[in-house]
């Protein structure tokens, strides 16, 4: 297609840049939606505010307001997105898109002890999805609670736009999805179900694209500056993640990293035997991508990351054959055990 | 002695539509919703639908210097409030550019009717992608502000077309015909971002929008 008349291709470049990555998380959980979006308001807040903000404020995930509070209590903010409303000293409450939202404005700023207090008692919101800004630091801090301000030790200092992200930090995340959601099977929600039988060491059929949503969603609540991007095409094929920012001037994208994604099987869903073969086979086929996705899009860092499902764990000895390859081209390498039952994890672990 | 009545699948759809941006609308923080903005955003709802995929439920309407609106879709607002599934509220009498009095109301969900209906719709996976569709539109549509989602029209590819004058047929939906113009402005950004980056259709749908808004804010200047 041409340029279409009256809309230049210029002005719609312009917009994409200015507002990369907004719906992209449209299939991503509301409580991750709700951090991406409060991160964009504090960063368009900080470029276009002529004073830095002084004052804490916290966003909290709640489109109708406390239950605790009239709504003539509540000021409505229309566009608070927009970088021109002051945002501290108050209590916002926004939806999971927060273009919009409502504020109480507190007329002194409470030490932090009697925030929480206030938050957790008098208002009784201590449960709600919350994030902390707090300008007092230096740098600033954003402090995301998602499980609201009541559970206090629950708490992930974010990133914001701009900040450096290496690929060690990228794989720590990883690292902690496995822990957390990978390593032993889940029953719930379905989409995180790994196992067609797990006591048989039989992945899904669609194990891969299970696994990469559950790390697109790790690693875009860690990088909420960022856009993380799945089955990106290439002239090569498809990569599967990827971490863009999209910086001054326009046009111009920064990608962090660029992971491929293996699952190691032994069995397929139905429960034919894959040959063990298979496996060195994905691994050089993984690195191969790795490079030429990287190289072909300019990546700053690409990791090859394997799940391994296969009855029997190998560890990082299955890279072998590959490892010398990879050091030299800085692909990093990586594989992770996943049980199909907590019995084969707790046989494994003790 | 039942009163149940049976509906064709299109209204029951439109119907849907309408419970969708009302569902939106409190999640976007701009509920109850005025009867203009509802009738807006049910335009867009429809005219951007291709983008998705979907099927455009109202391609005939007429092109008023006020902005869209669809008289199915006031008729489907009327049977829901009938029903109790939408409460009205701050109703008024306003007067359009044309010199005709019309009663006018804020809308919202009754969530006691409406929470089962959703809930009912979603495990439909067809449904639950038109839902999610229009909920993305009404998010897109409430970064513009409630000045803007009323003005929006007039910025819009395909209703701002100056090839139809107020008054006439707007069709967004030709036969044989390629795509509106506003699904062609939304498809564009996803072509001018490839092969660097390739846009989701929920992203086609926001990006159109955030144009409107730089329109709007053109034209105020």
């Amino acid at each position: 297609m041409t340029e279409i008349p009256g809309w230049p291709d210029q002005s719609l470049l312009a917009t994409a840049h200015a507002h990369f990555g907004e719906g992209a998380d449209s299939d991503l959980p509301e409580w991750l939606r709700f951090l991406i979006g409060v991160v964009r308001i504090i960063d368009n807040r900080r470029r276009q505010a002529t004073e830095p903000e002084q004052t804490p404020a916290v966003f909290f995930l709640a489109p109708k307001g406390p239950a605790s509070l009239t709504t003539s209590e509540l000021r409505s903010e229309p566009l608070l997105d927009n970088g021109l409303s002051e945002l501290g000293g108050q209590l916002w409450f926004v939806g999971p898109v927060p273009h919009n939202g409502v504020a109480l404005t507190l007329s002194e700023w409470p030490s932090d002890a009697d925030l929480f207090d206030r938050i957790e008692n008098e208002l009784a919101i201590g449960d709600l999805p919350a994030v902390l800004f707090d300008p007092r630091p230096d740098p600033p801090q954003l402090r995301h609670y998602p499980a609201g301000l009541g559970d206090r030790d629950r708490v992930e200092v974010i990133a914001t736009a701009g900040q450096p992200i290496d690929l060690d930090r990228v794989l720590e995340v990883l690292d902690i999805a496995h822990r957390f959601h990978l390593e032993k099977p889940r029953s719930k929600p379905e989409s995180a179900r790994l196992w067609q039988n797990g006591a048989k060491h039989r992945p899904k059929s669609d194990a891969e694209a299970r696994i990469q949503f559950i790390l697109r969603i790790a690693l875009q609540a860690a990088f909420p500056a960022t856009v993380v991007r799945e089955e990106q095409p290439q002239t090569s094929g498809r990569l599967d993640l990827e971490i863009d920012e999209a910086v001054p001037p326009p046009g111009t994208f920064i990608r962090h990293a660029l992971l491929e994604l293996k699952v190691l099987r032994s069995y397929t869903s139905t429960g034919s035997t894959v040959s063990s073969s298979a496996a060195a086979k994905a691994i050089e086929e993984g690195l191969r991508q790795a490079i030429a996705y990287r190289d072909e899009r300019g990546t700053l860092a690409s990791a090859l990351c394997c799940f391994d499902m296969r009855k029997t764990h190998s560890g990082e000895s299955c890279f072998e054959p590959v490892t010398q390859r990879a050091g030299e081209q800085k692909v990093a390498l990586r594989i992770w055990p996943l049980y199909g039952t907590v019995d084969q994890f707790r046989r494994a672990t003790t | 002695m039942s009163g149940a009545t049976t509906l064709a699948l299109p209204d029951v759809r439109r119907q849907l539509r309408v419970i969708a941006i009302l569902a939106g609308a409190e999640a976007a923080v701009i509920a109850p919703l005025p009867a203009r903005q509802l009738h807006t955003i049910g335009y867009f709802a429809d005219a951007l639908a291709p983008v998705w995929g979907l099927q455009i439920l109202d391609p005939k309407l007429l092109k008023r210097n006020e902005g869209p609106t669809s008289p199915a879709l006031q008729a489907d607002i009327d049977r829901l409030v009938g029903c109790g599934v939408l409460l009205a509220s701050a109703l008024r009498h306003s007067e359009d550019a044309e010199g005709l009095w019309r009663i006018e109301a804020d809308y919202a969900l009754n969530h006691d009717f409406a929470a089962p209906i959703l809930a009912e719709t979603r495990r439909f996976e067809r449904y639950a992608r038109e839902l999610d569709y229009v909920r993305e539109v009404v998010f897109a549509m409430a970064g513009l502000g409630a000045i803007g989602i009323s003005e929006a029209s007039s910025s819009d590819a395909a209703y701002s077309n100056q090839m139809v004058d107020s008054g006439d047929l707007l069709d967004i939906a030709p036969v044989d015909s390629e795509p509106n113009l506003s699904v062609q402005v939304a498809t564009r950004f996803g072509e001018l971002m490839a092969p660097e980056v390739a846009l989701g259709d929920a992203e086609k749908v926001h990006l159109y929008v955030r144009e409107l808004h730089n329109r709007l804010a053109a034209n105020r200047d």
